[in-house]
């Protein structure tokens, strides 16, 4: 059993929320595809984090275990959509996604980002989660390993699979 | 090397996780090998696009409920000792305010239906609730508005604020603090709540049933 020793709480936990505040953001954005969805996620698992304390040791990690384990056992699940919660934006030109690119200048720089979003969208969880990972403040191997609960082996299989997935798509897109 | 091999060191290199050696051996095929020299290109402006498209969200506004979310839910402080300390000084605060008479029904509606984490705005302003538990004898909600955080608990039919305390924002802060400093609404939380505050599953159900 966890010792409060062994737990961030109080300011201490508050400052580690803090500071990955914009970290957390960017992680659950990429898992739901969506603002508020993402803001959702972040809000609760922050109570529950605030609840229950979090680990010292990997804290960081634990912080995306939580978002995790939040929007695909819980939230997603209560919503009952689809298992792939960016399939069905993907024919729909108004998700989020779309919404936040619909500003940029650039007509081209903004179909690049929306062929991204819509092949980002149909990878699997097990190949989006470790890439998006990978690409949010440079988390390493080993802690998207701790934060994912599989081995650092399979983070390398599943992020490169995941890249050559993601290219293949794109280039599909962009011939389309 | 077969593709998938070449594909994993590729993609190894753009996440720096290759060791010098590996990575210099790796850089040094990328000059003679034309193809995979496309693949590497094509993946790294691919990683560039990715992160590009997750870092759209920082441009939207950080929600003020992580704010407050952080000040007022410091329930890691949820501690029993600290019960026997708050009791007198919350009984000394405590006040009695039924929304239903007083402050018009809406906000007794977002009390009755919002889950916790949802903002909403009302006639006073905007709300948040932050957490929902039981007490010894009722079931309660503590929340936050522009001007005040408080606790509610459900009397009957009605809500009925147990306690409150006016919060500020500091110049240059984005977390709203107690007026007084000492939160007297997390000290009426400790020395009332029974039990842990409720799970978004739990709280749905309970919820459904009022």
């Amino acid at each position: 059993m966890d010792s409060n020793e062994d737990k961030l709480t109080g300011k201490a936990l508050n400052e580690l929320l803090a500071s990955e505040l914009s970290t957390m953001r960017k992680f659950t954005y990429s898992l739901t595809g969506s603002v508020d969805d993402s803001h959702d996620v972040v809000q609760i698992a922050m109570e529950r984090c605030l609840r229950s304390g979090v680990p010292r040791e990997g804290s960081r990690s634990w912080l995306f275990t939580v978002c995790k384990n939040l929007w695909i056992d819980e939230i997603r699940r209560r919503r009952r959509k689809p298992q792939n919660e960016f399939q069905e934006d993907i024919d729909t030109p108004v998700s989020d996604f779309a919404e936040l690119n619909s500003t940029e200048a650039s007509v081209a720089r903004r179909d690049e980002l929306n062929n991204m979003a819509a092949a980002f969208s149909q990878l699997t969880d097990d190949h989006r989660i470790p890439l998006a990972m990978s690409a949010i403040d440079g988390m390493g191997y080993k802690e998207i390993a701790i934060a994912l609960e599989i081995p650092v082996g399979t983070v390398m299989s599943r992020i490169a699979r995941a890249r050559i997935t993601l290219n293949k798509r794109l280039r599909r897109l962009g011939d389309d | 090397m077969t593709e998938d091999e070449d594909v994993i060191q590729i993609s190894r290199l753009l996440d720096d996780e290759l060791t010098t050696a590996e990575a210099t051996q790796l850089k040094k095929r990328l000059l003679k090998e034309p193809d995979l020299r496309e693949l590497y290109d094509a993946m790294a402006q691919d990683q560039v696009v990715l992160a590009e498209l997750i870092a759209k969200i920082d441009e939207e506004p950080v929600p003020d409920r992580f704010s407050t979310n952080l000040e007022t839910t410091d329930l890691g402080a949820y501690r029993p000792w600290a019960a026997s300390v708050a009791a007198v000084l919350v009984t000394a605060v405590a006040t009695l305010y039924v929304f239903n008479q007083q402050s018009g029904p809406s906000l007794a509606n977002l009390l009755e239906h919002m889950p916790t984490g949802e903002s909403a705005s009302f006639q006073e302003g905007k709300l948040s609730i932050v957490a929902t538990f039981r007490s010894e004898s009722a079931w309660c909600r503590e929340y936050v508005t522009n001007i005040e955080r408080g606790v509610a608990c459900r009397e009957g039919d009605s809500w009925a604020t147990v306690v409150k305390q006016a919060v500020k924002k500091a110049p240059g802060e984005n977390i709203f603090n107690a007026a007084g400093g000492q939160s007297l609404v997390q000290d009426y939380v400790m020395e009332h709540i029974k039990g842990q505050p409720l799970s978004a599953t739990e709280e749905s159900e309970v919820l459904g049933k009022w």
